[in-house]
């Protein structure tokens, strides 16, 4: 099956771009509000700070610019916005249960993690599989 | 940076360990109503697709048949995807379907990308092939 190693690096670049395109369309509903939500836009100065971030950090992890400084910022920023919103139980309402602490199935933040590792990993993983940092 | 690459392998690692063990919760959801449960999760689709998130995600998570797993749970996903998601709004972000579309493009990369080397797979494997290349 090792043969299938050839095509990594062409399908990494797919999988870059659909999910740094998915992180751009966060920051782009926070800071144009587009893609459309209910949510409106960002006011305060933590929602623009996070915006920007997604928004620019999301098109860079997507085509490959700079990708291990945007990379690390965005699992760096998503890190945070687990601790500080799912792992708080801020998203859940109440006061989280030791269980709903850590499995982010239940504290309603498997996105967060789900940025946060794949960018980190990004960060270690970049030349290994991204060609335009070789 | 590239002194960062040495630790390719245990940031594979624990990438796959994140979201193999994510993906299993959502078949312990499914199949024995762990975390909540899910509505509707009796009929044979969804209890189809809990077997596979439950064992595939365990397998992926400790790199076990590392590749057959990510193939089928990455086409679950994605099946996922276009029959529940899709059809509400063009854009994930809208439609709720951020998560499979994650979990699909992930395991799709897991597939091409293999095992790694911290993985059971590489373990079982020691001295009959090399482990997969990391730096193609």
């Amino acid at each position: 099956m090792a043969w299938l190693n050839r095509y990594a690096d062409a399908i990494y670049c797919i999988v870059r771009l659909t999910i740094g395109l998915m992180f751009a369309c966060h920051g782009g509903q926070k800071i144009f509000g587009f893609p459309p939500s209910e949510r409106g836009l960002a006011t305060n100065p933590t929602g623009l700070t996070v915006g920007w971030i997604e928004l620019s950090c999301g098109f860079l992890i997507g085509f490959g610019l700079l990708t291990r400084l945007a990379a690390f910022i965005a699992s760096g920023e998503m890190a945070v916005a687990y601790f500080l919103t799912s792992f708080s139980g801020k998203v859940i309402g109440h006061a989280p249960t030791a269980l709903e602490r850590f499995l982010p199935i239940l504290n309603k933040g498997e996105l967060p993690v789900c940025f946060a590792s794949f960018s980190s990993s990004q960060f270690f993983m970049v030349p290994v599989a991204g060609a335009l940092m070789r | 940076m590239n002194s960062l690459n040495r630790f390719t392998d245990p940031a594979y690692c624990l990438m796959r360990l994140i979201f193999g063990l994510n993906f299993a919760s959502h078949g312990g959801q499914l199949l024995f109503g762990m975390f909540g449960g899910m509505p509707g999760s009796n009929s044979p689709l969804l209890q189809l697709c809990g077997w596979i998130c439950l064992v595939g995600g365990f397998l992926i998570a400790f790199g076990l048949l590392t590749r057959l797993a990510a193939f089928v749970s990455s086409g679950t996903m994605a099946v996922a995807y276009f029959m529940v998601h899709a059809p509400h709004n063009f854009f994930p972000i809208a439609n709720q379907g951020e998560r499979a579309v994650f979990y699909s493009w992930v395991f799709l990369f897991i597939f091409f990308y293999g095992p790694g080397r911290w993985s059971i797979d590489a373990m079982i494997g020691k001295g009959k092939a090399a482990p997969p290349a990391s730096a193609t």
